[in-house]
């Protein structure tokens, strides 16, 4: 060898050297992955157990893995939250390389690591590693409880069945599916289908329904992407109905969610909400409705609705908005009586343009007085041929600027924290009309302890309209045209009420305690006082007088929490307690 | 020739009242004889006839002769070894599924599986299949390190794994209505947008504490109680979920902000 090459091999020793660490290092730092791939399970019998995240199934098992790996045994276990599986007793592991006979087989999905005690001569224990069938590591050590299976016999399954597609990132679907209640003494029969979704894609959850007092989710159909389900609902005014709901999602940023409610009424409302972002800082944002008045699929007796597209930038320190949207009274073709079916459902020509566009400035900070402001603009035009909202207007303008104004907490005698904040907007409209609205709130507060807080807060609210009249015309929040008000009729809010007069004020009076002695249980309790102005009296304007409201937040099982809220009037309209408790039991 | 007789008559004599464990020191050697040592007072001198080993863990399987358990260790049964219930001393009366618990006698002169008592329920006799001597494991290959297995952050959350007080504080935007409460929608609560409902600290921070095993991650956003007025980021977009993970110890600080709502301006 030259002295030239010896240089060169060194660098190659080298290299193969560096090659080989950085290998072994991967190996040592081993992170979890998405699994990427979908198993099929099969059993004489499947639970599946909520509380645990845990699936078991017993009795001539059969896993099949999207990769074409079929492993058969006599018991599996799932753990759901791990996303790794074992089955175990007379194992056959039938891979793409080959076949092999053994007691026990674990794969951990999210580190591509399978674990196998092979019984064909001796036991052993070989690894695959990266889906290498062909190749296993013999010997190598393993995980102490790579196989061990989840004792559940002191609980209770959820969901039996006898065949269910896992994706270990996104749903579990059972066919059947076999409801089990009141500590397994009530079943329910098996049901063709069904699907439970635990992505962490927060977008499955967009909710595209109008809200209802009751509502029971089933989910039917499943993909990654894409969710349907049925919901049994009830509300007060439409009683017992289903309606439907389908979910797609695009990566963790982009959803499309379609939703039919109630699909089992005349009443139909048809929506589509979907988010699509255009880049980092920018995205698209449609949300259209359709209301039909309609059995079934028959034709519609009424059908209108809207679309609202918008498209969102950010820029440096701010961002703007474009909102463009198209209502329509009538959808349907116009008849010579001037309406459909009965008087009830007459054609109104009535379809306007809404075009705005509105600019928010990041919070920005007042120099070193830790004070921070934002700023708010816009300006929208509504066309309607017809006039805008029943007025002789063709064409509405509309111009708002705001600010905001909020300080740091301040430390205030006897160990307190105080806080203020205020905020300005003033609407021009050209009916002409203007709007100002401006909220006040200032703050005090204490740590009694660290598990006990005070809080006693005032807040002002105040709207000064030109002319009450002309407001109530004026287009709402969801056309975009203004920012508020943000009540669903157009009527500017104080006091959670929609106002009637010229000049309206309310101040409110809030106390606030919150006590936690655990994590397991936490106490709220809001007493108020609101003064109106110019009326307060009930059905007439106003808020209630005095309202005290508690809400209490305990523990019921190892993952579900008990919410109870109730509130009381004070005789406020002879009214002293909120009609019904609120319950409602989530889970953490 | 008679002194070699009286020599042997003499060794014999030594050799019947010394025992006849007394090893025979060759000469020059220089290791002390044993009756000179003291055994360690914590380690047991080697018994003549060992006592069998009881091995517990749960069984994964029971076929071609082995048993073996979820430790991934296999021993061999004796051909004639008998299974018992572990409570009634009787055949089993339920089927020997993988997962039940059991209790194996090893004989360590021979390493074989002489008996087994079972269970439906763990039990407590004997030494975990775990901490066995390797010797009496039953594997074709030889033991190889694994370097997955270096020990790192908990990825999981285990049963072992010991409860931490998570304590998360918000500060949220000035415009957020003051009567409106703040909760925190998770992952593990399948999003639910009022899974979590948060305390008002002061005018400006609301908080929670949790109890949260270590090596638990969620993923959570802050809600106003509806998916239309979920937190967005400051220029009014859609923002990722945010990532909570508990590594361990006694208590976790989480300090949030939330920079918008999606229904205000």
């Amino acid at each position: 060898m030259s002295n030239r090459s010896r240089p060169v091999g060194a660098v190659v020793f080298l290299l193969i050297g560096l090659l080989t660490y950085a290998r072994s290092a991967v190996q040592a730092d081993q992170q979890p992955e998405k699994a990427g791939v979908k198993l099929t399970v099969a059993a004489d019998r499947i639970a599946y157990y909520s509380d645990a995240a845990t699936i078991q199934a017993r009795g001539n098992v059969r896993v099949w893995v999207s990769d074409g790996v079929k492993i058969e045994g006599d018991a599996c276990s799932i753990n759901m939250g791990l996303r790794r599986f074992v089955v175990a007793g007379h194992v056959r592991l039938m891979t793409p390389a080959a076949t092999y006979a053994g007691a026990a087989f674990a794969d951990f999905l999210p580190f591509h690591r399978a674990y196998f005690i092979p019984l064909e001569e001796l036991p052993d224990r070989w690894t695959f590693l990266n889906d290498n069938w062909a190749n296993p590591e013999k010997g190598r050590e393993m995980p102490g409880d790579a196989f061990f299976l989840a004792d559940m016999s002191d609980s209770r399954p959820f969901i039996t069945s006898r065949r269910v597609v896992i994706d270990p990132e996104n749903y579990i679907q059972f066919s059947p599916a076999s409801f089990v209640f009141f500590n397994a003494s009530v079943a329910t029969p098996p049901l063709p289908f069904y699907v439970r979704n635990f992505s962490d894609n927060p977008n499955f959850s967009v909710n595209a329904l109008s809200g209802a007092s009751f509502d029971l989710p089933y989910g039917f159909a499943a993909s990654p992407a894409s969710l349907d389900t049925a919901h049994f609902r009830y509300d007060p005014i439409r009683k017992t109905y289903f309606s439907f709901e389908h979910h797609s999602v695009f990566g963790q940023q982009g959803y499309a969610v379609f939703s039919l409610n109630p699909a089992t009424q005349p009443a139909k409302q048809w929506n589509v909400l979907s988010y699509i972002p255009a880049s980092s800082n920018s995205a698209l944002a449609l949300n259209t409705q359709l209301f039909t008045f309609q059995s079934g699929l028959s034709q519609p007796l009424s059908s209108n609705g809207f679309a609202d597209l918008q498209y969102i930038q950010a820029l440096r320190q701010s961002a703007v908005k474009f909102e463009l949207t198209q209502l329509y009274d009538s959808l349907l073709e116009p008849t010579p009586l001037g309406y459909y079916g009965d008087p009830s459902h007459p054609f109104v020509p009535n379809h306007p343009i809404i075009t705005a566009l509105a600019w928010s400035g990041f919070d920005q900070r007042v120099g070193s007085s830790g004070f921070s402001y934002r700023l708010l603009s816009g300006l929208g035009q509504m066309h309607d041929g017809f006039g805008v909202s029943g007025t002789t207007l063709r064409d509405v303008q509309t111009v708002y600027a705001g600010a905001i104004l909020s300080s740091p907490l301040y430390r205030a005698p006897f160990g307190t924290a105080a806080f203020g904040s205020y905020q300005l907007q003033h609407v021009w409209l050209s009916f002409p009309n203007s709007v100002d609205f401006q909220t006040a709130i200032v703050s005090d507060s204490k740590s009694v302890s660290n598990k006990f807080f005070l809080t006693g807060s005032l807040l002002l609210q105040s709207v000064v309209t030109k002319n009450v009249g002309e407001t109530v015309a004026s287009p709402n929040a969801s056309t975009g045209m203004v920012p508020q008000p943000l009540s669903p009729n157009g009527l500017p809010t104080v006091g959670g009420v929609a106002t009637l007069f010229p000049h309206v004020t309310n101040s409110a009076l809030i106390l606030t305690a919150a006590v936690a002695p655990s994590p397991s249980f936490q106490f709220t309790i809001v007493a108020q006082e609101n003064h109106y102005t110019p009326i307060q009296q009930p059905f007439v304007a106003g808020p209630p007088r005095y309202q005290a409201s508690a809400d209490a937040r305990m523990r019921i099982s190892k993952t579900l929490f008990l919410d109870i809220g109730r509130s009381y009037y004070f005789n406020w309209a002879n009214q002293r307690w909120s009609p019904t408790f609120a319950l409602q039991v989530s889970g953490q | 020739m008679t002194c070699r007789f009286a020599l042997a008559a003499i060794a014999a004599i030594m050799l019947i009242a010394g025992g006849a464990a007394a090893p025979i020191v060759a000469a020059g050697d220089v290791t002390p004889a044993p009756s000179q040592q003291t055994p360690p007072p914590d380690v047991a001198a080697p018994s003549p006839t060992p006592e069998p080993l009881l091995v517990n863990g749960q069984v994964i399987d029971l076929e071609r002769g082995y048993v073996v358990f979820s430790s991934g260790d296999a021993f061999k049964l004796a051909p004639n070894a008998a299974i018992v219930d572990d409570a009634s001393g009787a055949t089993p009366t339920y089927n020997l599924t993988p997962g039940i618990f059991a209790v194996a006698t090893l004989d360590v002169s021979s390493g074989l599986v002489l008996s087994l008592r079972t269970s439906r329920r763990p039990l407590p006799a004997g030494t975990p299949a775990a901490q066995i001597p390797r010797r009496y494991v039953i594997a074709a290959s030889s033991p190889k390190p694994n370097p997955d297995l270096v020990e790192r952050r908990a990825v999981y959350t285990s049963v072992l794994s010991k409860a931490v007080t998570v304590t998360v504080t918000v500060a949220v935007p000035p415009d957020t209505p003051f009567n409106d409460d703040v909760y925190m929608a998770t992952d593990t609560s399948g999003w639910n947008p009022q899974a979590i409902k948060m305390q008002r600290l002061d005018g400006l921070h609301f908080r929670i504490q949790m109890d949260l095993r270590g090596g638990t991650e969620i993923h959570y956003l802050f809600t106003r109680g509806a998916w239309n007025d979920v937190e967005r980021d400051r220029a009014g977009l859609q923002r990722k979920p945010r990532d909570l993970f508990v590594p361990g110890g006694d208590s976790q600080i989480v300090d949030a902000t939330i920079y918008r709502w999606a229904d205000l301006p």
